[in-house]
């Protein structure tokens, strides 16, 4: 019997089971896969939308970006959650993250909601915004006048990371904001075999090959201000990849964001699931359905047949990716519980996908942000009333927000991961 | 107009009747023309019958989402996101697999604890070892 | 009067490039304009199959006489093109009529073996319950036998592109991208030509043509409409649903709940589910897909072959059929007859238009249509599009030496020469130039990066999405997720385009992907769509920098 159960090992699932045992409660979690956390690019989005930005000519602080999401998106998770529970929501859920990665080499900085967005280099080329990032990709960013040269290491055999083209994307997005131009300087480096980013990161984790690559780098990065790589330097080793290189070409290296396939989200998953188990979270598999009684949630059972009891529960199981949420035969349902999921719309009741989808994919999709709904201290609802009163849900598996458009997915999982959290070990606290 | 149609059905009807009428009269000297040539043809041509264990195995392999997490498992060298791609394409095509199909099977394990679309990569790798036979026919 | 061309050809479909080869190889100067990419009407859309017809044969024995021999033309010039699809008919039990209909079916497809042996068909077999259901254990329902039959796909994309080619070996003019406006006339209404405008540009420009053949598909009838009214189709809109991987190597075909007949095909690495024929009054340049066609063709199938409904729906295919116009006949029963008009009936000289018609018989319709415009222009030749082979056609490299030769998979080796024949090392040797030249881009196909380059440098490609029907980039499942991103690299960097342009070409591919995948949007699919965003949403964030300073 354990006090709280999360269902997801994500981002938010995570938290959620951190927050609960930072309060001496006894924490079992359920994963079946990895899921969206394992896609990320390497950073941390809080808040970030476009409009905002455009309107003014001072950047914005996080803090306002928070705010105009709760002013303007009403079903949006922070809006439901409010001003304040957002703050101390992301502030210690932040720091739980932090504390969690730390000993992996992967923790962002400190968070400060008064801070603006960063301007990464993603691999995509160009730059994205990000309210921060893991610990490989920080310390280059392009919103700001970047003094002297700048390297871009491209490594042959690698498909899809052109130095040339991120150098010349970057370039050209610091010429549209009046930003001067950074200089770069392109250095390609030949390991002699072709692979996909997990696995040449796995490679330069043996010590022989990292050795290569530095023997290839020495001398060539003089007068250089910092060196600017794909996302590959390691995998199981990669802070120790990394600041060996920085160490012996004495500048500072600083990964890119990556896309699919990507190594700093495997990364992430890996250190996040290792966290689990260091904090002493009981680590479990799939869970395939569930028992109440009285109106209460008593127990999940796994796959295996087992039944597993707890005082509270909290969904943390993810979106389409990793099928919290999906769409069978005529509905678009939560799938554990069968929760009735709604869009930043409202209710999605709709008979087929193209009615909740817009015509251009760069619009904003109802059905992109489809997920439960939940009341300001997270519980899920069902027909307007609380599914289950020891049911709580964080995450992507909450509805209402879509990264894309406001950049917001993991500010969503700190915050709601933590107050979930918390809230499940109250709950499980309270006297039957 | 409508006699330059029906003059097209006549001959249709005239062609067709008499192969009727053919067939009535040869039939009990020639009997049916039996699939086995015909099975035959088209096996040679590598498009014999899919193994009806072929269509579970589609079920397993279909929810790729090519994400390439799998390649986390094993060791650098391994190359399971591809190795399954080929699986999931079409299991005529695990000739590629087929060489790592032992490789696959020990990391099989790993993989489904991790991959998003919960692919069931043991019994894939089943049921490529029991239709190897005729899976790999080329 | 100076004229620019003899010929101008309005049409980049099945219809368009057949005429264009056909007139090029007689010596005619021609030019073809097209308002997209090729194959982007009906020929697009298609079932892509060069068949006999045998469905014609109840009514009409000499078209599916002329069907098959075309078809074996068809083999001859563009053998790497073609792929055998084995049918399997089984014969749903009726009661009281017992033995008739599989003896009635016997006889038919023993009459249709004649014809089908000029495409190299397989004589048909009669089967039994027991040996059909040995043979597609899957099948569900009560049964009278079945037999058997064969026909032959094609790549519909690639054969448009391939008689393109040819043409210009032999000096013809291609636009694509490019619209006509309007047509060029004087003062009797002899119609002397075009006015053409590239899309996105303003500028319109003429052509001067001594004939202009309105090979138009279904927007045909818009386009003879420049010259005066008289021409009217009935256009057909046509659906099929689009299932990954091939899931069985032989077609079926079954009835849906009207009694129609509805398909499920291989196609190529694809599992294809069809047809839907319904006359058409909306926009031909916005089709959609709805979930009660959707429905339609999966019940169909599923009743059928109940594994069906476990399979991942990946994608949707829409396309107008220019079925020529005919009052008061079911959809179905009109012929797929094709007509060519001369316009000077019509009061406007000088301007043909080619009706209706199916891809099968795409040869032997631009054959007449080309006598036509010959004969108006006094040229003699005579056709020889059935006596030489398209570029790549002359020979089919061996699959396991050209992989080993190259250092690549088999499976990759038989899809390059699947697509370009025996041009396949000149496509490979690509590969040598760069240390990924052999990697795989799209994980579906799979296509190599050579491929793509081959295809950037010397197959016509304007934009990045030209590449879906060149090599299939984004088409499988994965809808573009990786080998988009890398396919705009390649051609970013053959062509020298600044990043900007880049986002903007990926985003017109992954546009063109989601119109037709949108209904198509559940189980795996919904997972894989939100990967796709997650993966590109840099490319939506533009502008995306936060200036601090």
């Amino acid at each position: 019997m354990f006090d709280v159960v999360i269902v997801g090992g994500g981002l938010s699932g995570t938290i959620a089971a951190l927050a609960a045992r930072k309060q001496g409660a006894k924490v079992a979690l359920a994963a079946r896969s990895w899921g969206a956390t394992a896609l990320s690019t390497g950073a941390l989005d809080i808040a970030y939308t476009p409009a905002l930005s455009r309107a003014h000519q001072l950047p914005r602080t996080l803090a306002e970006h928070v705010l105009d999401i709760i002013a303007h998106r009403r079903r949006h998770p922070y809006a439901v959650l409010g001003l304040e529970r957002t703050v101390s929501g992301l502030l210690d859920g932040f720091d739980l993250l932090r504390e969690a990665l730390g000993p992996y080499d992967l923790a962002p900085p400190p968070l400060n909601l008064e801070a603006a967005n960063l301007s990464l280099a993603s691999s995509l080329g160009g730059v994205l915004p990000a309210a921060s990032a893991l610990a490989p990709h920080v310390g280059l960013e392009f919103g700001v006048p970047v003094a002297g040269k700048i390297g871009v290491l491209s490594i042959d055999g690698l498909m899809a990371f052109d130095a040339q083209r991120i150098a010349t994307a970057i370039s050209a997005d610091t010429k549209n904001f009046d930003v001067p131009t950074p200089e770069f300087e392109l250095l390609r480096v030949a390991l002699g075999f072709v692979a996909p980013p997990l696995q040449l990161a796995r490679t330069l984790d043996d010590q022989v090959r990292a050795d290569e690559l530095h023997a290839q780098l020495r001398g060539r990065t003089q007068g250089l201000k910092a060196l600017l790589t794909p996302p590959v330097l390691g995998f199981a080793r990669a802070h120790h990849v990394r600041t060996r290189l920085q160490e012996s070409l004495g500048i500072p290296v600083v990964e890119s964001l990556a896309h699919l396939p990507s190594v700093p989200g495997a990364r992430l998953q890996t250190a996040l699931t290792a966290s689990q188990a260091q904090a002493g979270v009981t680590q479990l598999g799939e869970v395939i359905g569930s028992k109440a009684s009285a109106g209460k949630l008593c127990s999940l059972t796994l796959a295996g047949g087992q039944e597993i009891q707890a005082g509270a529960f909290v969904l943390a199981s993810g979106r389409f990716i990793a099928g919290g949420v999906g769409w069978q035969a005529q509905h678009c349902r939560e799938a554990l519980f069968d929760l009735p999921v709604a869009s930043e719309e409202g209710p999605l009741e709709a008979d087929g996908p193209d009615a909740v989808t817009r015509v251009s994919p760069m619009e904003s999709h109802p059905l992109m942000t489809a997920g439960v709904v939940v009341n300001p201290v997270l519980q899920p609802l069902a027909e307007g009333r609380v599914a289950y009163p020891n049911l709580f849900a964080a995450g992507m598996v909450i509805g209402g927000f879509a990264s894309r458009y406001s950049l917001c997915a993991d500010g969503v999982a700190l915050a709601t991961g933590l107050l979930a959290g918390r809230a499940a070990v109250n709950k499980a606290g309270e006297t039957p | 107009m409508s006699s330059y149609l029906s003059m097209r059905q006549l001959n249709a009807l005239w062609v067709l009747g008499w192969a009727l009428v053919r067939h009535i009269i040869t039939y009990p000297f020639v009997g049916r023309r039996v699939p086995g040539p015909w099975l035959k043809r088209i096996a040679a041509e590598s498009l014999g019958a899919v193994p009806k264990d072929a269509w579970g195995m589609f079920a397993c392999t279909s929810g790729c989402l090519t994400c390439g997490l799998c390649d986390v498992v094993g060791t650098a060298t391994d190359r399971p996101s591809q190795w399954l791609a080929g699986i999931a394409r079409h299991p005529g095509d695990s000739s590629l697999a087929l060489a790592q199909l032992q490789r696959l099977e020990i990391l099989a394990p790993e993989i489904e604890r991790l991959c998003p679309a919960r692919l069931k990569v043991s019994t894939v790798v089943a049921l490529v070892r029991a239709n190897h036979g005729m899976l790999a026919v080329r | 009067m100076q004229h620019d061309t003899d010929v101008l050809i309005v049409g980049g479909g099945s219809n368009g490039t057949g005429l264009l080869r056909d007139l090029a190889k007689r010596g005619v100067k021609v030019m073809l304009c097209e308002k997209g990419d090729f194959a982007r009407g009906a020929t697009g859309a298609s079932s892509g199959m060069i068949h006999g017809g045998p469905r014609y044969m109840l009514n009409d024995v000499e078209t599916t006489k002329h069907s098959c021999e075309d078809s074996g033309y068809i083999q001859r010039i563009m053998p790497h093109l073609l792929f055998r699809i084995p049918f399997l008919m089984p014969l749903l039990a009726r009661p009281g009529l017992g033995k008739i209909s599989p003896t009635l079916h016997d006889v038919y497809f023993t009459v249709y073996d004649r014809y089908a042996a000029m495409k190299n068909g397989i004589p048909h077999a009669r089967l039994t319950t027991a040996e059909l259901l040995a043979i597609e254990p899957g099948l569900a329902g009560e049964f009278d036998g079945g037999v058997t039959l064969d026909e032959w796909g094609i790549d519909c994309g690639r054969l448009c592109l391939l008689n393109t080619l040819d043409a210009i070996a032999h000096g013809a003019q291609v636009e694509t991208y490019t619209e006509v406006v309007g047509l060029l006339r004087d003062d009797h209404g002899t119609v002397q030509g075009a006015r053409l405008r590239r899309v996105g540009e303003v500028t319109v420009r003429e052509v001067r043509a001594k004939v202009v053949v309105n090979c138009a598909g279904p927007w045909a009838a818009k386009v003879a409409g420049l010259a005066g009214p008289g021409v009217r189709l009935r256009p057909g809109k046509g659906v099929h649903l689009i299932y990954e991987k091939r899931l069985t190597n032989f077609a079926m075909i079954t009835n849906a709940v009207d009694g129609r007949q509805v398909f499920i095909m291989p196609y190529q690495n694809e599992t294809w589910i069809g047809t839907t024929d319904d006359d058409y009054y909306g926009d031909l340049d916005d089709l959609s897909v709805s979930q009660d066609e959707i429905r339609y063709l999966q019940e169909a199938v599923i009743r059928l072959l109940p594994r069906m409904a476990d399979q991942r729906l990946i994608n949707t295919r829409v396309g107008v059929r220019n079925t020529v116009y005919g009052w008061g006949q079911l959809e179905d029963e009109l012929s797929r007859r094709y007509e060519i008009v001369d316009h000077k009936s019509l009061g406007a000289p000088g301007l043909f238009s080619l009706l209706g018609g199916k891809l099968a018989s795409f040869r032997i319709q631009a054959q007449e249509a080309a006598d036509a415009v010959c004969k108006t222009l006094g040229v003699t030749a005579r056709c020889e599009t059935h006596l030489h082979t398209v570029p790549g056609g002359d020979a089919i490299p061996e699959e396991t030496e050209l992989a080993r030769a190259y250092g690549i998979e088999r499976l990759a080796a038989r899809r390059v020469i699947y697509r370009h024949g025996s041009l396949a090392p000149r496509v490979l040797d690509v590969g040598r130039e760069t240390p990924t030249g052999f990697s795989v881009v799209c994980a579906s196909e799979p296509t190599l990066e050579c491929e793509v380059r081959y295809a950037v440098r010397h197959e016509l490609v304007t934009h990045l999405g030209d590449l879906m029907t060149r090599c299939r980039i984004a088409v499988g499942a994965c809808q573009g997720l990786d080998c988009g991103l890398r396919a705009a690299q390649i051609f970013a960097e053959e062509r020298g385009l600044d990043p900007t342009s880049e986002r903007e070409e990926l985003m017109d591919l992954l546009s063109r992907r989601w119109r037709t995948a949108r209904p198509a949007l559940k189980g795996s699919q919904l997972a894989q769509a939100e990967l796709l965003m997650t993966q590109y949403t840099g490319l939506w964030q533009l502008p995306a920098l936060v200036p601090h300073a």
